[in-house]
C-alpha cells in the first residue's frame, strides 16, 4: 500500500531529525554549562508541601516532578530559569543564579485564565496553543457551599454558560446552556476522565400536566472527587467528541492520587440547612378572607366550594366555618409556605484516601450526602465510591483505571405545576384565614383524601408527602481505562475505554383514597441505561529544528448506547393501604429496549511555529445508527489559530501575556433523536376475546430522509494579562448557526399524527463573552482577588418547518379546564430569539390606553409577543479575600433581559390572594383607560369579577421581567495556621461557615423567586406553583492528613 | 517494528469505520413493534377502538357533555364533568375530535392504504370504508366541518396540516363511499372471518349496517337539500337496513384489560364518578317512570345497584353544589340515582354503535313524514320491543319479558296525529341512544325531540340555551390554522350554538 511505504519513511526522517533535536538537548548542558544540582522545595501559600509540580528548565524538555513533600532535584546552568507549574495555581520563573537549594511558594492561581488546561481527549496543553475558548474551574468551588447537584454551584462562575436550577427540590436536574443551544435539549456533553457519561434528564416536568423531575447524570458526581472542571464552550475542541458535543463540552477531571510518604486522608464534611423563601407574607393580602361575593361561607359546603376563593368578607376575627367543618377564627394565617416546606438540610461527608510512588499511585474516596428537601418526607440520600488510580507499567506503558460506584435513592420527588399531587397548591392558594398546618390530616376518616376544595384534583399537601410513598432507588457504575503506550518520545498509542451503567428502580403511586382517583394506582419500572464507549488513537508529537513543532493525532470511537425498561402497574387496589401490584385488580405490564450507536474516525494536527504561532486542524466522521444508511454519515472539520503576541515580540515590561485566537468549526450531530424513528411502526398491544387488535404504534410520522444537523461556529478571541497576572482579560466573540437542525415540531392531530422530525429549520447564535481578573490587593498578610464574567447571546431562529412563522413549543398549564387563570406559550418564532413568551394582551389604543368594553371590563386583545423567555444576559462577580488564616468568598451573580409569565401570580389574582386585587373590593373598581369611543372609562365593576376577569383573560398582565441579582454565595474560612499542627497528624484544617442563595438584590416579579422555573425542557419563562426557592447556611469542615 | 504498529493502527481505525453502515442499519431495527401487522388486525381494533376511544372522551364529550345537555344524566361540578349540564367552557370538548383522529382515522387510512391495490382483500377495503364512514359521521355531527378528504394521511402524503371540508362536502362523499363498498363486496374474496369482531366476517350484516348508515345520514341532511335525502333514503331501504336484533353494531367487551373494557364502567371506576360526580338526570328518570319504560331498572340503580322504583331519585339538571344543598339540605348526593351498576357499569358491558331499534325508528319517521310507503305503528312497535329485548345483551338484569315490552307499548301507544307521532318517536330516540351522546344530540338537533327545557346557569356560555355543537380541539388554532380558520369562516365561531350545516335553519 502507497500508505506504508510513504509514511513512515517521512516518519523516519522527522525521526532522525528529532533524535538529533533530543541529542542536542541532552548534550548541551554537559557541552556548554557546568550544571549545578539544584534542590528545593515547592510549598503553596500555607506552606503546605505540594507535590506534582512540573519543574522545567525553560527553554528546555529538562523537567522533573516535585515528590510526596514538594522537593525536588534538577541540573541546571546557572544562567537557566526553571519555571515550576501545575495546575490550579500561577505558574513561576525562578532564575538559577548561584542558587543551589530553593525555597518556592506557588500561589492559588488568581485567574480562571489557567496555563495548563485539559482539553478534548483528557489531554493536558497548554492553554496558549488554544485556538477558541476555555475555562477552568477548579473542584474546590463546588465543595464547600455544596448543592445538591454539582452543576447548580456552577451558575455565576463561567463566562457564557447559562445555569438554571429548576425549583424542583435537591433531587432534580440542572439546565446548562452554552452560547444558545439549538432546537434540542441543547445541554452540553460531559466527559469525566475522557469517557463521555450518560448526562440526561431522567425525567423532566410537563409544561402543562406537571410531575416530577427525576434528575439528571451529571447531579450525582460527587464534587469533592472533582479535581478541575474545563468547559469547552466552542465546537473547535467540541468537533473532537463528536455529534453530542455540539452544544459544548464539560471536561471534568477527577482527583488523583500523588505519589507520597504512608497514606493522606481528606476529610470534607458540610452540614446545612436549607429554608424556603416565603414572599406570601409580603405579596400577599390579608384583609378579606374565605368566601364569594364580600361574604364568608356558613356551612362545611360552602367553604369547600369557595376554597379557591379569598373573595369574602373582611377578616374580623369572628368564627367561621372551613371545608373540613372546623369553626376557626376569620383571621389572617401567613406564611403558608413557609409552614409547611420548612425544615430541610444536608448533611454530606467525604472521606478521600490517597497514596503511592512514583510507579503506582491511587485516590479512593467515599461519599455520603444525605438530603432532607424542603418538602416534607422527602429528599435524596447518595453515595459515591470512587478509585482512581494510575500506574507506570514499565518504561512505555501508562494506565490509568477509574471506577465510580453511585448509590441514590430519592424519596418523594416533589410533584409540581399541576394541581395534582402538588404540595405547593394548597402552600401558596389556600385562603388568606386557612392554616395549612390545621389540613395535616391527610385523610379523611373514610380514607379518602382531606380536600380544602371541592375539585379533587386539588392536592392536600399531606397527603402528597406522606400517603402517596413514591422513591426510586439506583445504581450507578462509571469505569474508564486509559492505557498509553510510548513507543518512543514521539509516537505513541492510546486506548480508551469506559461505560457508564445504570439501573434505576423506581415506584409510583397514587394511594387509595387519593382525590382524583380513589381506587388508587401503582406503577413499578425497572429501567437499565448504558453507555460504552471504545476509542483508539495513534499520536506523534515532535518539534523540527529551532522553529516547528507538531502534535497530531488520529483515532477511531464507538460508541453504543442502549436503555432497557420494564414497567409493571397495577389499577385499583383491593386491600386499601397495601401498596403492591399484587393487590390490584387490574394489572399489565411492558417492556422496552432501544439501542442506538455512533462510529467515528477523528484526527487532529497542531503546528506549532516558534512557540507563539500555533494552527490546530481536526476533523472527524460520525456515522449514526439512528439514522438511514443513505444519509447517517457526516464529515466535520475545524481549524483554529493562536497567537501568542507576548512571546512573539517583546512587550513591555506590564504585559505578562498576550494572546489573540481564531477558529472555525463545523460540528454534526443526529440531536440524539430516538432509535427508530426511521419506519412506522405498529403494535398490538391488546386483544379483545383472543382476537389480536393491531395499530399505529407511534404517534410521530416518521421521516426517513432525516440527515444530520449542522452547526458553524466562528470564534474569535483575546487574552491578556498584565503587571505581572495581577490582571486579565479573556474576551470572546462568536456566531454560532444551526442548519438543517433536527426539529420535532407538533403537527395538526388530524393528520393522524401528533409530530414530525424534519431537518429544516435553523437557528443562529451570535454573542460575546467577557471574563476580567484582578488582584486589586497583594500584601504579605492580605489579598483580594476579583473576577467578573459577562456573557451577552442573541439567538434568532432562522426558519422552522414547512414555511411555519412559528411553532408552539410549550403551553404553561394555567387557564385550561376551567380551573382559572390564562394560557400563555413559549414560541420559536422566525426572526426572534428561541423561547418567545406569547400571551394575550390588553387591547390598547393609539395612545396605549386600555380599552373597556361596555361592562367595564377590559377587552381581550389578541395573542401576542410579551418577551424573550431566556434572559440573553448573564454576569457573575466573585471576590475573595485572604488574610493570614481567614478567607471571605462571596459571589453575587444575575441575568437579565427575560421575561416570565408568573403562574402563580396569574391564579392568586384569580383567587383574590394577591395584594393587587384589594382596589376596589368596597364599591367596585372603575378600571384605567378608555371606553372604545375614547371616552375615558367609568364603568364600575364589583372587584371580584374585574380581577377574575383579567386573570382568566389577560396573560400581559402576568408577565413580569425575570431579571435579577442575587448574592449567591458566601464562604468564611478559617485554616488552622500550620505551626499549630505542625508535628500532629493533621497537614491542613479548614473550618468555613457557608451560605447559598442569601439574599435577592433585585427581582421583578411577586410572590416567587425569579428563578422559579419548574422545568429544564422547553418550557423557559413559565412559572406555576413549584416550590420555593432555597436559602442554605452550613459549615463545612475539610480536613488533611 | 513501529512501523508494524502503526499498520495495525491504521487498519483498524479502517476496519472500525467500513464495519459502520450494515451494523448500525440492522442496530436500528425496532426490536420492540413490527414494522408491519396483518391488516385485518387493524380492522379489530378500529372496531374496538371507536367505541372505547380515550376516558376523555367518554367521560368530557359524552357523558359529561351530551348526556348531561340531553338530560339524560346530571351532575353538581361545575368544572371538568358538568360542563354539559350547565353549558360552560369545556376546552376538552375537543377531546372526541383528537381520539378519532388519533386513535381511528390513522389506523383506517393505513389499513385501506395496505389493501386498496389487493383485489382479494376487497371485502376488508368495503369493511374498513363503511366503518370510516360511521366514525366521521359521529365526529362531523359532533364538530360540523372537519377534515376528511386529507386526514390522516401525515404518513401517506405527508399532509401535516388537512384543510377542513365542508360537512356538505363530507356528507356527498360518506354516501358515495357506502353505496361504493356495498356493491364492492364480493364473497368469493377474502372473508374477514373472527377478525370482525362486530358481525364475524357476515357480510350481509355488513351492507345492512351500511345501508342503516346511509339512511342516517339522508335524514340528516333533509333540512339542507330534501330531494337528495329522499333518494339517498330510498336507496338505503331498497337495499335493506337493520331490522333484527343479531343486526346492532355493538363492541361485546371484555373485563380482561382496561383498554378493551366498556370504557363508560373504566371511566367511573377511575374517577368513581357514581358516588357524587354523575348522576341520573330527574328529568330522564322522570320520563321512564312515568311511562312505566321496563328500561329504568336497566338504565338507573342507586350506587349500590337497587334499582327499587321507591329508592331511586334523580338529580336536577343545573345545580351547583351550593344550589344543590340549598334544594336538598337533608339529601346527601351519593342517595341520588346513577348508572345502574348491575347491567351497564359492568367491564363487559356492550357498546351500542347503531342498533336496529334507532334504524326503525327512523324507519317509522319516514312512513310518517310520507318518504316511504308502510305501517308506522309496527315499525314503532318493532323499534320499542328491538330496544328493549337488546337489554339482554347487559346480562340477566337486562333482560324485559315479552309481556313486559307488551304492557309498555299498551300503555304507550303510537300516537294518532303526525305531530305527535313524531313527537313520540324523537322521545324513543332519545331513550333508545341512551349512553350514545352524541347520538341523542344529534337527533335533538335536527328533530327537537324530547323538547328539553334548558337551564340558565350562572356563567354559562350559550344565553341559556342547549348547545348546537361541540369546539374543535384547541391545539388546532397553532398546528393547523389556515384550515380551522377556514372552517370558521365557512360555518362561524368556533363556539356551542354555531349550528353545523345539516342543522341551519
Amino acid at each position: 500500500m502507497h500508505l506504508q511505504h510513504t509514511i513512515p519513511s517521512v516518519f523516519r526522517k522527522w525521526r532522525l531529525a528529532a533524535l538529533t533535536l533530543v541529542l542536542l538537548i541532552s548534550f548541551s548542558g554537559a557541552a556548554w554549562a557546568q550544571k549545578v544540582q539544584l534542590s528545593g522545595t515547592v510549598t503553596n501559600e500555607k506552606n503546605e508541601p505540594l507535590p506534582g509540580v512540573t519543574v522545567t528548565v525553560k527553554g528546555t524538555v529538562t523537567g522533573v516532578v516535585t515528590n510526596a513533600d514538594g522537593k525536588f532535584t534538577i541540573n541546571a546552568s546557572p544562567t537557566a530559569t526553571l519555571v515550576f507549574s501545575m495546575m490550579g495555581y500561577e505558574s513561576r520563573q525562578v532564575p538559577v543564579g548561584n542558587q543551589t537549594a530553593l525555597q518556592v511558594k506557588l500561589q492559588d492561581q488568581l485567574t480562571q485564565l489557567s496555563d495548563v488546561v485539559v482539553t478534548a481527549m483528557g489531554i493536558k496543553k497548554e492553554n496558549k496553543v488554544l485556538g477558541y475558548a476555555i475555562t477552568q474551574v477548579k473542584g474546590e468551588s463546588f465543595t464547600k457551599a455544596r448543592e445538591a447537584n454539582v452543576m447548580w454551584g456552577l451558575q455565576g462562575k463561567v463566562a457564557g454558560v447559562n445555569v438554571t436550577k429548576p425549583v424542583t427540590g435537591a433531587s432534580g436536574s440542572s439546565r446548562v446552556v452554552m452560547r444558545g443551544g439549538d432546537f434540542g435539549a441543547s445541554q452540553p456533553l460531559y466527559v469525566i476522565d475522557g469517557i463521555p457519561m450518560v448526562s440526561g434528564n431522567k425525567g423532566s416536568i410537563d409544561n402543562m400536566y406537571g410531575g416530577k423531575d427525576a434528575g439528571d447524570g451529571i447531579g450525582s458526581i460527587n464534587p469533592d472527587d472533582i479535581e478541575s472542571m474545563e468547559v469547552l464552550k466552542g465546537n473547535t475542541a467540541a468537533a473532537l467528541y463528536g455529534a453530542r458535543a455540539s452544544n459544548g463540552v464539560i471536561v471534568i477531571t477527577t482527583k488523583k492520587g500523588t505519589a507520597r510518604k504512608g497514606i493522606g486522608v481528606e476529610l470534607n464534611s458540610t452540614y446545612s440547612i436549607e429554608n424556603p423563601i416565603d414572599y406570601t407574607a409580603k405579596d400577599y393580602q390579608y384583609e378579606y378572607g374565605i368566601g364569594t361575593g364580600g361574604k364568608k361561607p356558613t356551612t362545611a359546603a360552602e367553604a369547600l366550594a369557595a376554597g379557591r376563593s379569598s373573595w369574602g368578607a373582611k377578616l374580623d376575627g369572628s368564627s367561621v366555618i372551613q371545608g373540613d367543618g372546623v369553626e376557626r377564627p376569620y383571621a389572617a394565617r401567613k406564611n403558608n409556605v413557609k409552614h409547611f416546606y420548612d425544615g430541610g438540610n444536608t448533611f454530606t461527608n467525604t472521606v478521600a484516601l490517597l497514596g503511592g510512588n512514583e510507579n503506582l499511585n491511587f485516590r479512593f474516596s467515599f461519599g455520603d450526602m444525605n438530603n432532607h428537601d424542603i418538602m416534607p418526607n422527602a429528599g435524596i440520600r447518595r453515595n459515591n465510591f470512587t478509585l482512581n488510580t494510575n500506574a507506570k507499567l514499565g518504561k512505555n506503558l501508562t494506565a490509568t483505571i477509574n471506577a465510580q460506584y453511585i448509590r441514590e435513592k430519592a424519596e418523594n420527588r416533589p410533584w409540581l405545576n399541576d394541581y395534582t399531587m402538588n404540595a405547593a397548591v394548597a402552600a401558596y392558594l389556600m385562603p388568606t384565614n386557612y392554616d395549612i398546618r390545621d389540613w395535616s390530616n391527610p385523610r379523611k376518616a373514610d380514607r379518602s383524601e382531606n380536600l380544602w376544595t371541592t375539585n379533587n384534583y386539588w392536592a392536600n399537601p399531606y397527603f402528597m408527602a406522606y400517603e402517596t410513598p413514591n422513591w426510586d432507588k439506583s445504581n450507578r457504575f462509571i469505569g474508564s481505562a486509559d492505557i498509553k503506550y510510548d513507543f518512543d518520545s514521539h509516537f505513541y498509542a492510546r486506548l480508551l475505554t469506559g461505560t457508564d451503567f445504570s439501573n434505576t428502580l423506581g415506584q409510583f403511586l397514587w394511594s387509595d383514597g387519593i382525590g382524583f382517583y380513589p381506587k388508587g394506582q401503582i406503577g413499578m419500572s425497572n429501567a437499565y441505561r448504558s453507555e460504552f464507549n471504545a476509542q483508539l488513537m495513534a499520536g506523534y508529537n515532535n518539534s523540527f529544528g529551532k522553529n516547528w513543532s507538531i502534535n497530531a493525532f488520529v483515532g477511531g470511537n464507538t460508541m453504543k448506547r442502549s436503555s432497557n425498561n420494564t414497567s409493571a402497574s397495577g389499577d385499583i387496589f383491593i386491600v386499601p393501604g397495601f401498596y403492591a401490584i399484587g393487590n390490584t385488580t387490574n394489572k399489565s405490564g411492558g417492556y422496552n429496549l432501544t439501542e442506538s450507536q455512533i462510529n467515528s474516525v477523528f484526527g487532529s494536527a497542531e503546528l506549532g511555529f516558534h512557540n507563539y504561532l500555533y494552527l490546530t486542524l481536526t476533523g472527524r466522521n460520525d456515522w449514526f445508527s439512528t439514522l438511514d444508511p443513505k444519509n447517517n454519515n457526516i464529515f466535520y472539520p475545524s481549524v483554529g489559530a493562536s497567537f501568542v503576541i507576548s512571546d512573539a515580540w517583546k512587550m513591555p515590561e506590564w504585559i505578562s501575556f498576550a494572546k489573540v485566537r481564531g477558529s472555525w468549526a463545523q460540528t454534526g450531530s443526529d440531536q440524539d433523536i430516538a432509535a427508530y424513528q426511521l419506519n412506522l411502526t405498529y403494535s398490538l398491544p391488546n386483544s379483545l376475546n383472543g382476537v389480536p387488535l393491531g395499530g399505529i404504534g407511534t404517534s410521530s410520522v416518521p421521516n426517513a430522509n432525516l440527515h444530520p444537523q449542522l452547526t458553524t461556529t466562528y470564534e474569535g478571541g483575546l487574552e491578556a494579562r498584565f503587571f505581572n497576572g495581577r490582571v486579565g482579560i479573556d474576551l470572546a466573540l462568536y456566531s454560532r448557526q444551526v442548519t438543517d437542525a433536527i426539529l420535532n415540531s407538533p403537527i395538526s392531530i388530524t393528520s393522524g399524527f401528533t409530530s414530525t422530525y424534519m431537518n429544516a429549520a435553523k437557528i443562529g447564535n451570535t454573542g460575546v463573552e467577557l471574563l476580567l481578573t484582578g488582584t486589586p490587593v497583594r500584601s504579605k498578610d492580605f489579598k483580594w482577588q476579583t473576577s467578573y464574567n459577562f456573557a451577552y447571546n442573541k439567538s434568532e431562529v432562522k426558519a422552522l418547518i414547512n414555511g411555519q412563522q412559528s411553532m408552539v413549543i410549550a403551553q404553561n398549564r394555567s387557564g385550561l379546564w376551567g380551573d382559572g387563570g390564562v394560557p400563555s406559550y413559549v414560541y420559536a418564532e422566525v426572526g426572534q430569539p428561541y423561547g418567545v413568551l406569547y400571551g394575550s394582551t390588553y387591547t390598547r389604543d393609539a395612545q396605549g390606553r386600555i380599552v373597556y368594553g361596555d361592562n367595564g371590563l377590559p377587552i381581550p386583545g389578541k395573542v401576542a409577543r410579551l418577551g424573550n423567555g431566556i434572559q440573553p444576559m448573564v454576569m457573575g462577580f466573585n471576590n475573595t479575600f485572604t488574610y493570614r488564616q481567614w478567607s471571605l468568598d462571596f459571589l453575587i451573580d444575575g441575568k437579565f433581559g427575560g421575561k416570565m409569565f408568573s403562574g402563580t401570580t396569574n391564579l392568586a389574582w384569580y383567587q383574590g390572594l394577591a395584594k393587587e386585587t384589594l382596589a376596589g373590593r368596597e364599591g367596585g373598581i372603575i378600571g384605567e383607560g378608555v371606553t372604545a369611543d375614547g371616552k375615558p372609562n367609568t364603568v364600575k365593576v364589583a372587584a371580584e369579577d374585574y380581577y377574575k376577569f383579567v386573570a382568566n383573560n389577560i396573560a400581559e398582565q402576568f408577565v413580569y421581567s425575570s431579571s435579577f441579582v442575587k448574592l449567591r454565595q458566601i464562604v468564611l474560612g478559617y485554616s488552622l495556621p500550620q505551626r499549630w499542627i505542625k508535628g500532629s497528624a493533621f497537614q491542613a484544617v479548614n473550618l468555613s461557615f457557608v451560605a447559598r442563595n442569601l439574599f435577592t438584590i433585585y427581582k421583578d416579579v411577586p410572590v416567587v423567586d425569579p428563578e422559579s422555573g419548574y422545568t429544564t425542557g422547553g418550557g423557559q419563562g413559565f412559572e406555576m406553583l413549584g416550590m420555593p426557592a432555597v436559602r442554605s447556611f452550613g459549615f463545612n469542615l475539610g480536613v488533611k492528613f | 517494528m513501529k512501523r508494524k504498529y502503526l499498520v495495525h493502527i491504521g487498519a483498524s481505525l479502517m476496519l472500525l469505520a467500513a464495519s459502520c453502515t450494515k451494523d448500525l442499519e440492522e442496530l436500528n431495527r425496532n426490536p420492540n413493534n413490527p414494522t408491519s401487522v396483518p391488516p385485518l388486525t387493524m380492522l379489530s381494533n378500529a372496531e374496538v377502538a371507536t367505541a372505547t376511544l380515550g376516558r376523555g372522551s367518554i367521560r368530557r364529550t359524552n357523558l359529561a357533555f351530551d348526556m348531561m345537555a340531553m338530560q339524560q344524566l346530571a351532575s353538581t361540578e361545575t368544572l371538568d364533568g358538568g360542563e354539559g349540564d350547565k353549558y360552560l367552557k369545556n376546552d376538552n370538548a375537543g377531546n372526541l375530535f383528537d381520539d378519532s383522529y388519533g386513535l381511528l382515522v390513522n389506523n383506517i387510512v393505513q389499513l385501506m392504504e395496505f389493501v386498496k391495490n389487493d383485489p382479494a382483500q376487497v371485502n376488508l377495503l368495503s369493511a374498513a370504508r363503511i366503518w370510516k364512514v360511521l366514525v366521521f359521521q359521529r365526529l362531523t355531527d359532533a364538530y360540523g366541518d372537519v377534515p376528511y378528504f386529507d386526514a390522516g394521511k401525515g404518513y401517506v402524503s405527508g399532509n401535516f396540516a388537512p384543510d377542513y371540508n365542508k360537512q356538505s362536502e363530507i356528507y356527498a362523499d360518506m354516501l358515495k363511499e357506502l353505496s361504493e363498498a356495498v356493491a364492492a363486496f364480493d364473497a368469493a374474496k377474502n372473508p374477514l372471518g373472527t377478525a370482525d369482531v362486530v358481525y364475524n366476517g357476515d357480510l350481509s350484516k355488513w351492507k345492512k349496517l351500511a345501508y342503516s348508515l346511509m339512511l342516517k345520514l339522508a335524514l340528516r341532511m333533509e333540512k339542507q337539500d330534501i330531494a337528495k335525502a329522499k333518494e339517498w333514503a330510498a336507496k338505503a331501504l331498497a337495499g335493506g337496513v337493520m331490522s333484527l336484533p343479531e343486526d346492532v353494531c355493538a363492541i361485546r367487551h371484555s373485563a380482561e384489560r382496561n383498554a378493551v373494557a366498556n370504557p363508560i364502567t373504566y371511566t367511573f371506576n377511575s374517577y368513581d364518578l357514581a358516588n357524587e360526580k354523575i348522576k341520573i338526570s330527574k328529568y330522564f328518570l322522570d320520563y321512564l317512570t312515568n311511562t312505566g319504560d321496563p328500561r329504568r331498572r336497566v338504565f338507573v340503580s342507586t350506587v349500590s345497584g337497587d334499582t327499587a322504583l321507591a329508592s331511586q331519585k334523580g338529580l336536577p339538571n343545573g345545580l351547583d353544589a351550593n344550589s344543590f344543598k340549598a334544594a336538598y339540605p337533608t339529601i346527601p348526593l351519593k342517595d341520588f340515582s346513577t348508572l345502574n351498576t348491575k347491567t351497564i357499569l359492568q367491564l363487559t358491558a356492550p357498546t351500542f354503535l347503531l342498533t336496529p331499534a334507532e334504524v326503525q325508528l327512523m324507519q317509522a319517521e319516514l312512513i310518517v313524514k310520507g318518504w316511504t310507503t308502510g305501517d308506522a305503528a309496527t315499525m314503532y312497535a318493532a323499534a320499542v320491543t328491538n330496544s328493549m329485548k337488546q337489554q339482554a345483551m347487559y346480562g340477566d338484569n337486562g333482560v324485559i319479558s315479552a309481556q313486559q315490552i307488551q304492557a309498555y307499548l299498551a300503555a304507550n301507544p303510537f300516537p294518532a296525529t303526525a305531530a305527535d307521532q313524531l313527537k313520540a318517536l324523537g322521545n324513543q330516540y332519545w331513550v333508545a341512544t341512551f349512553l350514545n351522546g352524541w347520538e341523542s344530540h344529534a337527533n335533538w338537533r335536527r328533530t327537537g325531540y324530547p323538547a328539553l327545557t334548558p337551564v340558565n346557569y350562572p356563567g354559562n356560555i350559550t344565553n341559556g340555551q342547549i348547545p348546537r355543537r361541540l369546539t374543535y380541539m384547541l391545539s388546532e388554532q397553532v398546528n393547523n390554522p389556515k384550515g380551522i380558520q377556514s372552517a370558521i369562516t365557512n360555518q362561524g365561531k368556533d363556539e356551542y350554538m354555531t349550528r353545523v350545516w345539516w342543522d341551519k335553519q
